[in-house]
């Protein structure tokens, strides 16, 4: 039971940066891989700021806006200087590896003894009279991971609903329209470059949002955290989208939830499974490919049409 | 076509479906399983109880991990238990992904595993924040107290104790010049490879630098930031006439072939503190004893099976270093 609370925790935790790479990878239609060091820089600016005694929310709000900024960086480059988004971000993110050198002191920061938002969330679970543990299912779980589990559910879920309005305000269809065709956006008056810069700003805050939270969740900062973390958001978002499709925002949203869910959800399946520790990685990627396949399979065999009868 | 205005709850249930059957098998599907397997061997049971289940998490795979388990039971069996009578090993790794390694000490949690051994440092952090009652013993890591494990030997939180080396100390760094020293008499410049993203690497960096300025020798240090640097690096250091290699941190020890093959094309000797790197090509190795620090941890893990609690047994700081030279290996 720990490991499946566990696991929604991070799942949906994670949900925030796939909603990141949704903003950049589907609806302005580019790769961006300034997430790698927007990830990292989110938790080392939050870490750093919580070691110093800053208050959590300030702390994780003041990560958000570092990761604006990284985001910016990308668009600017790509915007004035006319650099590819790709490149663009390799490069961001490259640089933010300094940064966040710089930015902590050193390698990492343990958050040990430091006031986190996961540890606001279980007084505030103590407050409202929840007992220290419960039992579920015949095991025990403490409130350190019951409390942040529902604080996360409510951040979580009120993000997906805002990216979602958002989407539909006459900004957010520029932004989409910028993704969906430039030439016909630039045709109606969009300044496509304001427009790309403000998807990559908003999507690398979302990153560098979840990078804040998932150091505070773990306990402690590190520079190496965010490397290869695009891959993981690219993987939750495609899982989604063979759930829930791809028609309009509402689903795509839901689908960049219910795919990082899932997507824990199936690593915590490869741990429970109790197989060799080699095999988690390679348990997880047939995991991850069944989830893929399955659902197209069975609608296959579901809509499989019948002969007509009495046909000739 | 979808709806234009509002959250379209429903798009939610297809994914949510799925998601509802895959938590089923990650938090349930194994219960009835073991209660099935209890009632089987119930009666076996109650004429011998079951081994003990101990689980050993690592953040990231390690070439000496099989070594410190072997340590472990070398402790725990002069402490009179015995691998699958009186305890079993439950080995996992997070292979390096950090988003896991909460799952791995989740899933101990629920295995009601009966004492947790974290190695190296990540691992105790997220098992500290996570684990409030299970005996946590870490083992292979430098510094317990930045993870919030105690404030000093015996003060410490009551769930957890171990075995740590204290970062490679000075007088380690010290030893560290005068091996280079024995070994290669004319040294005057001493090259560096380490890793700017490991507290850990910086800090032995430093340690040897002041080292080796006490010993009147110059110190070149090059960053290896990913495993791919490490040529490059160890070609920069070639380049500044460099007497000898010393190595520290994970980017360096994953590109160590490529340090090698490049400081052994102009005959510069490659120091190590990792034993094992002595079969890839190092010169000599220091490192600290995990052997004695294994041992020393499986006695505490002994302790606690037999009935004791983690916070009467002190953390154990491992001072004992070894040397390995590549021509004892001939």
């Amino acid at each position: 039971m720990n490991l499946l609370i566990g696991a929604l925790s991070v799942g949906l935790l994670l949900s925030l940066l796939t909603l990141g790479v949704f903003l950049t990878y589907r609806v302005l239609e580019r790769l961006d891989l300034t997430t790698d060091g927007s990830f990292g820089l989110g938790a080392a600016v939050s870490a750093t700021l919580l070691a110093k005694g800053v208050h959590p929310v300030p702390a994780t709000l003041a990560a958000a806006v570092a990761g604006w900024l990284a985001g910016a960086a990308t668009g600017v480059v790509h915007t004035a200087f006319g650099v590819d988004t790709l490149l663009g971000g390799i490069l961001v993110s490259t640089a933010l590896y300094s940064v966040q050198l710089y930015v902590m002191g050193g390698g990492d920061i343990s958050l040990a003894g430091t006031d986190t938002l996961p540890d606001i969330a279980e007084r505030a679970w103590t407050a409202l009279g929840g007992p220290p543990s419960v039992t579920l299912f015949g095991t025990q779980v403490s409130a350190a991971n019951i409390a942040p589990l529902g604080m996360f559910v409510v951040l979580i879920l009120g993000s997906m609903v805002i990216m979602e309005r958002f989407l539909r305000t006459d900004l957010g269809m520029a932004v989409r329209a910028t993704g969906d065709n430039p030439q016909m956006a630039r045709a109606l008056g969009i300044n496509v470059g304001l427009m790309v810069t403000l998807g990559l700003v908003l999507a690398n805050g979302l990153v560098a949002l979840c990078g804040a939270l998932f150091a505070q969740y773990q306990g402690f900062a590190n520079v190496q955290m965010g490397l290869g973390i695009v891959v993981v958001g690219l993987a939750c978002l495609i899982v989604g989208e063979s759930l829930t499709g791809r028609k309009g925002p509402s689903r795509q949203i839901a689908g960049v939830l219910v795919g990082t869910v899932v997507f824990r959800l199936l690593v915590a399946a490869a741990l429970r499974a109790g197989l060799d520790a080699n095999a988690l990685k390679l348990v997880t990627a047939v995991f991850v490919l069944l989830a893929l396949v399955l659902p197209t399979a069975i609608k296959r065999v579901v809509r499989r049409p019948t002969a007509p009868s009495g046909a000739a | 076509m979808m709806g234009q205005r509002g959250f379209r709850w429903r798009s939610l249930v297809p994914g949510m479906a799925l998601a509802a059957l895959v938590a089923s098998v990650a938090g349930c599907a194994k219960e009835p399983a073991d209660k099935g397997a209890a009632a089987a061997t119930s009666q076996a049971a109650a004429a011998a109880p079951a081994p003990a289940t101990i689980a050993l998490i690592r953040a990231a795979d390690w070439i000496g991990a099989e070594w410190s388990e072997d340590a472990l039971k070398v402790g725990l069996s002069e402490e009179g238990m015995d691998a699958g009578k009186d305890y079993e090993f439950k080995s996992s790794s997070a292979q390096g992904d950090l988003a896991t390694l909460p799952n791995l000490i989740d899933a101990a949690l629920d295995a009601k595993v009966r004492v947790i051994v974290t190695l190296q440092d990540a691992t105790l952090q997220v098992a500290v924040k996570r684990v409030k009652d299970t005996p946590i013993v870490f083992h292979i890591l430098s510094d317990p107290f930045a993870a919030g494990a105690g404030t000093s030997d015996s003060v410490h939180l009551p769930n957890v104790t171990g075995v740590y080396s204290p970062g490679f100390g000075d007088p380690e760094q010290e030893r560290r010049i005068e091996l280079i020293k024995r070994l290669v008499p004319k040294v005057k410049r001493v090259g560096v490879l380490f890793t700017p993203g490991e507290q850990l690497s910086v800090d032995l960096k430093d340690r040897l630098t002041s080292a080796a300025k006490k010993s009147k020798l110059d110190v070149v240090a090059v960053p290896v930031n990913s495993p791919s640097d490490a040529a490059e690096a160890t070609t920069v250091l070639v380049g500044k006439k460099v007497d000898a290699i010393e190595i520290y941190g994970n980017a360096v020890h994953s590109g160590f072939e490529s340090v090698i093959k490049v400081a052994k094309e102009k005959n510069i000797p490659v120091f190590s503190p990792s034993p094992f790197e002595i079969m890839k090509g190092a010169t000599a190795a220091l490192y600290p004893d995990f052997q004695e620090g294994g041992a020393v941890a499986g006695k505490m893990i002994a302790r606690i099976l037999k009935g004791e609690s983690p916070a009467k047994i002190p953390f154990y700081r491992l001072e004992t270093t070894k040397t390995k030279l590549a021509s004892d290996q001939k």
